[in-house]
């Protein structure tokens, strides 16, 4: 078994995929398992550029990044506008694409010329370029409310969010000094990027991607076989999931046409409730509690499934392109610890929150007392970045609400990132501690109970705190309180 | 500044903070110190503090990337670039 999920590094496989036939293969492959995603013939196109020119791949992507924006920010355009005729699209679309395009640029040449930037700006780049999109935000609700939709809307709400973080990388890397000695194109290929991915940054920024970067035919068929390892696990982790789905809520949403035919849709179906729709109810004493747990616990399994299946495809397609990355999510499930859950289950987000978050305020506060030091520098990243990046990621639905609704609607989510902060907190603390203890020579309850047992624990925690974090817009706080505290028996009358 | 004595100090100290059952010596100057099990990933905030105490570096102005801590050669890198001591 151990041998098929290595297969990609097996080296006689690594040789043959250098090879002509090889490099065919892997691509044919490759537009099989991307295609039927939402990647475009486009990126396999240039794909298959890459995979004749491995050495031009800068070039080839740098080609493909304008064709691609336009696609990338397809989706948030259509999300943000609607459109009474055709030619608002060219003056809504161009105008975002090209200011997005000159504020990348822009902050690439500040990385570069990182000297010569205000000393205020030299010291927090990354917070100067929060405090210009906050204004930008701000501005744009003080003079568009209720106005119809502009191009000011994409541009502000729909480009800001998910440029933001990638020019904080940008500047990141004129901080650390490295940005000096890159290309413009280095930049761009993660500002804009042609594998895809959200308003997290996958692949992080510059410093990363150059290590990880292939430098020889080997590391790029390693990459490259890597990559079609996730491919292919994305479209597993999506079967196991429809699976799930079937299984235990009897949804066979997408289901192939025979499943019907043949009666197995619905044949099967343990009747578990959706944890979206429990979190709703303001007495949820109706399902059995068993039911309430198992809803519970499923939750959890299809939230990891969802976040891998979205990982897999986008790292799959960087990895394919030379840049052998960290996956985003390795096998959280199997996690002994909070901290280590937290950070094989988005890897990417969790990168952003620590680099952003909890380095600045490690590094800055507290810095003779440990404990306070570790436990303001989680609460940074955990709970107030976790915070402000889904305002800033919401800001589109946000803008138009007063003080009191936005609180509403994200009062739930910030309850679940101050019980993630005091978790992860007393998970680093507890792991602390055990550093450098030897461990114990005898012990009376086999290692694999022990992991079993803290595997479990792992499990319960963030199913637990996953109430307050599951999408379910007709639950507010009280309803998903009173579901928590019924999965004990206790009705708290709400 | 003496690398010599600057590498000793350092493999003492992560001799204290390394998991038991991996020898600091087992090691390769360009290894990865997490991935090659000898500590966990939130060892680097002990690393750090380590740092700050004895070779007097600040991270505040300069920012840091936690990739130049990952290797012992990486930190000794470090330590020759910013110490002040």
């Amino acid at each position: 078994m151990r041998g098929l999920t290595q297969l990609h590094e097996d080296p006689h496989l690594i040789k043959w995929a250098q090879t002509p036939g090889g490099k065919l293969a892997v691509w044919v492959i490759a537009a099989g398992l991307l295609l039927p995603s939402y990647f475009s013939i486009l990126f396999v196109l240039f794909l298959g550029l890459v995979m004749i020119w491995p050495e031009q791949r800068q070039t080839i992507v740098l080609l493909a990044t304008p064709l691609v924006a336009l696609e990338l920010f397809a989706g948030p355009i259509n999300r943000l506008v609607t459109y009474p005729d055709a030619l608002n699209i060219v003056w809504t679309v161009f105008p975002a694409v090209l200011t997005a395009l000159t504020i990348v640029l822009l902050c690439i040449m500040a990385a570069r010329n990182y000297e010569v930037l205000p000393r205020i700006v030299q010291a927090h780049p990354v917070l100067t370029l929060h405090l210009f999109t906050l204004c930008a935000i701000i501005g744009y609700r003080i003079a568009f409310l209720g106005a119809p939709d502009s191009a000011w809307k994409v541009l502000i709400l729909g480009t800001l969010p998910f440029l933001v973080w990638r020019c904080c990388y940008i500047m990141l890397s004129g901080q650390r000094g490295s940005a000096k000695t890159s290309a413009v194109t280095d930049h761009l290929f993660y500002a804009l990027p042609v594998f895809g991915g959200s308003n997290v940054p996958f692949g992080k920024g510059y410093d990363y991607l150059k290590r990880c970067r292939a430098t020889d035919p080997e590391a790029l068929a390693r990459s490259q076989l890597a990559g079609l390892k996730l491919l292919t696990l994305y479209w597993l982790w999506i079967a196991v999931r429809k699976l799930i789905r079937a299984i235990t809520y009897g949804d066979y949403h997408g289901w192939p046409g025979f499943a019907e035919a043949y009666g197995i849709a619905g044949s099967v179906n343990l009747g578990i409730p959706h944890l979206s729709a429990l979190v709703t109810m303001s007495n949820p004493a109706s399902p059995h509690i068993a039911y309430a747990w198992a809803s519970l616990m499923v939750a959890l399994i299809v939230a990891t499934l969802s976040i891998a299946i979205i990982g897999h495809i986008i790292i799959g397609a960087l990895r394919l392109l030379g840049f052998n990355v960290f996956r985003n999510t390795y096998k959280p499930l199997l996690s002994e610890t909070i901290i280590d859950f937290w950070n094989r289950f988005y890897y990417y987000f969790k990168e952003l929150l620590v680099e952003f978050f909890f380095y600045p305020v490690y590094t800055r506060y507290f810095r003779s007392y440990q404990r306070l030091r570790i436990f303001a520098a989680v609460f940074a990243a955990a709970c107030l970045g976790n915070i402000y990046y889904h305002l800033l990621r919401d800001s589109w639905q946000l803008h138009a609400l007063t003080l009191e609704e936005i609180f509403s609607r994200t009062g739930s989510r910030s309850f679940y990132t101050v019980l993630l902060a005091f978790g992860v907190f007393f998970s680093m603390i507890a792991q602390s501690r055990k550093r450098g203890c030897e461990l114990a020579v005898y012990q009376r309850i086999p290692e694999w109970a022990h992991r079993i047992r803290r595997i479990a624990g792992v499990w319960l925690f963030f199913s637990l705190i996953h109430i307050w974090n599951i999408h379910s817009p007709d639950a507010n706080f009280s309803t998903r309180s009173a579901f928590f505290f019924s999965l004990f028996g206790i009705d708290i009358g709400y | 500044m003496n690398l010599a004595a600057d590498r000793d100090e350092l493999l003492a100290f992560l001799d204290t903070i390394r998991r038991p059952q991996f020898p600091t010596d087992a090691i390769e100057d360009h290894d990865s110190l997490v991935e090659s099990g000898l500590i966990d990933s939130l060892a680097v905030l002990q690393i750090i503090l380590f740092l700050e105490q004895e070779f007097g570096i600040d991270f505040t102005a300069a920012g840091f990337d936690p990739d130049e801590l990952a290797s012992i050669a990486g930190i000794l890198d470090l330590i020759e670039r910013r110490s002040k001591r």
